[in-house]
């Protein structure tokens, strides 16, 4: 029909031929004219064919033939109105399918229903160097975590996150958002628990292989409920939650006791104006907390970059009582250069037999990071200025970076027998220095070196230095 | 106390009670979701019912108007389009809104006087100056080479008037011949070029884009036509015999609830009956109820043999059924 509808087009102009050039077909003998409307006719006669419409013949004489010409050039014409109306009117109501570096997107016209792929995977390589290294050198695949989010009515959001990293499958996010108000959401299911800054920061936004030392106190992810929003554009937001309560670094699906933890947090980005850079526009700063009453639990083991452990409580030892943890915490991105602190302790109170006291552990981390390219750093994921593409001599982004941290158990959790200090470590500090190869917003490369030392967790006195050599390769999508 | 301490009071009473009017006189917005000819007639309507509303209450009342082919429009109410009123071209469209939204009760038609359509239509055609093809009736649409325009049935409420005018025509010529009436309506819409969304939409093609020797059309879309074309390039022409278009009009019972304009939604479609109501819908060529106007505007309207859709059909259901819902005539005849 298109086809056909293209030859008709054709057909008006040379129509029109034929009424411009009037004043010489005046001069042109009847014979002629009829010659060419017969060839007119003969060609139009096998388009008519396709279209299923029929003119008159040549018997009728030529001014009705002229007519019925125009008429059939006119139907043409506005049957092609007619079908651009529809079409414009169908794409009005019809959903798009988008496809971008932000990942795969189906939206309803009205944006009311959305959904959205995407995802990550992290490959990772860890060697440890150097004689009587406890950690097992290895690849491994660190995090496989395809992504279903979308937007079921409107302001109704949800959030699919499942991570088949390291040969397990565990549901990692499962929440839906209620967003009717920006100064209030409700988020229900189970969602990142807003306490650890470096925490709440995604696993593909990370600077360095792994988080550093106070992540292991900060709960991961938690079950509950959650109040959350901005004020002031952006410069003020904050996060209420009631949850099941998770043990430090802890992730789990169900709760074991009727104590439920409290979380708040608040952070504060003073010089944030929309569509206004300032020097001081990266700056935030905020703190976190989490309250609850924990009994009879199980006790978290702490580990090292190597998944090694590096602290855990000995048998018999329960939570028995409150968990207090608090977090200040702040980053400040300026240009390419960046750096992220923060500080963490978690308190609970813990029993073994008669004997019960609070165990405090406390943990720090400071971070920095340059793009040698140009980039502006930021909390979130960054896009090269000119991504790697040998054609035309795109490097890339490249970022140096290194952190410094300490993770420091109560000396009474070993001087009441909660932990071995033959198996358990009273201190752990590293640094850690990296280089980051980012070839475009969705591909990146990450190589670190880091050195943690312990004070004790040793039978002969303190566990030995780890060294270890970390490398990814991430797409995100 | 003084004159002029009585004229400040005075003014001070007044300027109060200006100022409490302006405060408490509310702003009332209305959606009427009409079908295609009926644009120029509400909005005529519109300003003198919120003239009337405004001296009767005091509160200002603002009617959107939106237009479409009436199948189209229905739809649209279906799928969520907030009317507080509808005004279409047939009854079966109100009845689909009230069947398959639950927007409206199922005796939404008695609620409201005649059928609860307060002027009624009638389907003409319109032809080029001077009658060139010698229209004068149904039988001639049929003949080889005369190019009608009409839009779909299955998305103008007029179209369906259309069809069933023309079928009702044939039955009447053949001895009540369902295989002949199937017959004429397939030779006639052999000489449809091009199908038009709405009536509107029917009348541009025929007009403006001048394809076609006849339009069938609503009556009153027939003469807005005359009057913008110009008589010296087109004219009416009145069959033999045609239908009685009645486009009902209803309060969404729901949104109106809903969005809290029941009571001016209801007092907006009482207006259509009014003298001053139906005093405009005979200026649009819309034919009144009311006695005394249609009187008054007699000259205005040819006289027409017209008969129902109850009497022919048995009523907009069956037809609805019978003619324009998947696989009736209309799939069958034109394909």
């Amino acid at each position: 029909m298109k086809t056909s509808l293209n030859y008709l087009t054709g057909f008006a102009l040379i129509l029109g031929s034929i009424s411009s050039s009037s004043p010489v077909s005046a001069q042109t003998p009847n014979s002629s004219l009829e010659a060419r409307l017969a060839a007119i006719e003969q060609r139009l006669g096998q388009i008519e064919k396709q279209v299923g419409i029929q003119t008159p013949g040549p018997d009728v004489d030529v001014a009705e033939r002229l007519e019925a010409l125009d008429q059939q050039l006119r139907i043409v014409g506005r049957q092609r109105e007619l079908d651009q109306d529809a079409a414009t009117a169908k794409a009005a109501t019809s959903a798009t399918v988008d496809a971008s570096r932000d990942g795969f997107t189906i939206r309803s016209s009205d944006n009311n229903f959305q959904l959205r792929l995407g995802g990550y995977i992290q490959a990772d390589g860890r060697f440890f160097l150097g004689p009587d290294q406890i950690d097992t050198s290895t690849f491994i695949l660190r995090r496989i975590r395809p992504i279903i989010q979308g937007t079921v009515y409107k302001n109704i959001d949800f959030r699919i996150m499942t991570d088949f990293g390291s040969g397990n499958v565990v549901v990692q996010e499962a929440y839906s958002d209620l967003r009717y108000w920006k100064k209030a959401s409700l988020r229900f299911g189970k969602f990142k628990s807003p306490f650890g800054l470096e925490r709440l920061q995604s696993a593909a936004d990370l600077t360095f292989v792994d988080r550093g030392l106070p992540t292991a106190l900060a709960p991961n992810r938690d079950e509950g409920v959650q109040l959350y929003g901005d004020l002031g554009a952006g410069t003020f937001s904050y996060s209420i939650a009631v949850t099941n309560g998770v043990v430090d670094g802890g992730i789990i699906d169900f709760d074991s006791n009727d104590g439920k933890d409290g979380v708040a947090r608040v952070f504060v980005q003073p010089f944030l104006k929309k569509g206004l850079q300032s020097r001081f526009s990266g700056l935030g700063f905020g703190v976190a907390a989490t309250q609850g009453r924990q009994s009879g639990t199980v006790l978290p083991t702490y580990k090292t970059i190597g998944q090694s452990t590096i602290f855990s409580y000995l048998t018999g030892v329960i939570a028995d009582g409150d968990r207090q943890r608090l977090g200040p915490q702040a980053y400040y991105y300026v240009g390419p250069f960046g750096v992220l602190a923060e500080y963490t302790t978690s308190a609970q109170e813990i029993r073994k037999a008669a004997v019960l006291e609070k165990i405090t552990h406390r943990a720090w981390q400071v971070a920095g990071s340059y793009f040698l390219t140009g980039e502006n750093k930021s909390y979130k994921s960054i896009s090269p200025l000119t991504p790697f593409e040998p054609a035309t001599h795109g490097k890339g982004a490249i970022e140096l970076a290194a952190r410094v941290g300490e993770l420091v158990f109560d000396q009474s959790a070993f001087d009441l027998g909660f932990a071995n200090p033959a198996t358990s470590v009273h201190v752990a500090r590293e640094w850690v220095a990296g280089a980051n190869w980012y070839l475009n917003r969705n591909v990146k490369f990450v190589f670190d070196y880091e050195q943690t030392r312990f004070t004790l967790g040793s039978a002969a006195g303190n566990r030995v230095t780890e060294h270890g050599l970390l490398s990814r390769m991430q797409v995100a999508f | 106390m003084s004159f002029i301490t009585n004229k400040i009071i005075a003014s001070l009473a007044l300027a109060f009670a200006l100022t409490a009017g302006m405060l408490y006189s509310a702003d009332i917005k209305l959606l009427n979701v009409s079908y295609d000819p009926t644009r120029e007639f509400y909005v005529e309507i519109n300003a003198a019912f919120a003239k009337a509303w405004k001296t009767k209450t005091g509160d200002n009342v603002t009617i959107s108007q939106s237009h479409d082919g009436s199948g189209k429009q229905a739809r649209s109410v279906i799928d969520g389009l907030q009317a507080d009123v509808v005004t279409l071209a047939l009854a079966y469209d109100i009845d689909a809104i009230s069947q398959r939204a639950g927007l409206l009760p199922a005796n939404w038609q008695t609620r409201l006087a005649n059928n609860s359509a307060p002027y009624t239509s009638t389907i003409v055609f319109l032809v080029r100056k001077g009658n060139p093809k010698k229209i004068k009736d149904w039988n001639d649409l049929v003949r080889p080479g005369i190019s009608v325009i009409t839009p779909n049935p299955k998305t103008s409420g007029g179209a369906r008037w259309n069809y069933l005018a023309a079928w009702g025509y044939a039955l009447q010529q053949n001895a009540n011949n369902e295989a002949r009436a199937i017959d004429f309506v397939r030779q006639l819409f052999k000489n449809v070029p091009v199908l038009d969304t709405g009536a509107r939409g029917a009348t541009t093609t025929f007009v403006q884009r001048g394809i076609g020797d006849v339009l069938i059309t609503w009556e009153n879309e027939a003469y807005l036509a005359l009057e913008t074309a110009g008589k010296d390039k087109v004219e009416i022409v009145v069959p033999s015999v045609s239908i009685l278009a009645e486009p009902p009009v209803a309060v969404v019972d729901k949104v109106a609830n809903k969005r809290g304009t029941s009571v001016v939604a209801k007092a907006y479609v009482d207006f259509l009956y009014t003298p001053e109501g139906q005093e405009i819908a005979a200026k649009h060529y819309f034919r009144p109820r009311l006695k005394a106007v249609s009187d008054k505007y007699a000259s205005r309207f040819a006289p027409i043999k017209m008969f129902t859709i109850d009497e022919v059909f048995g009523g907009w259901q069956k037809a609805q059924k019978k003619h324009f819902d998947d696989g009736g005539t209309f799939d069958q005849i034109y394909k």
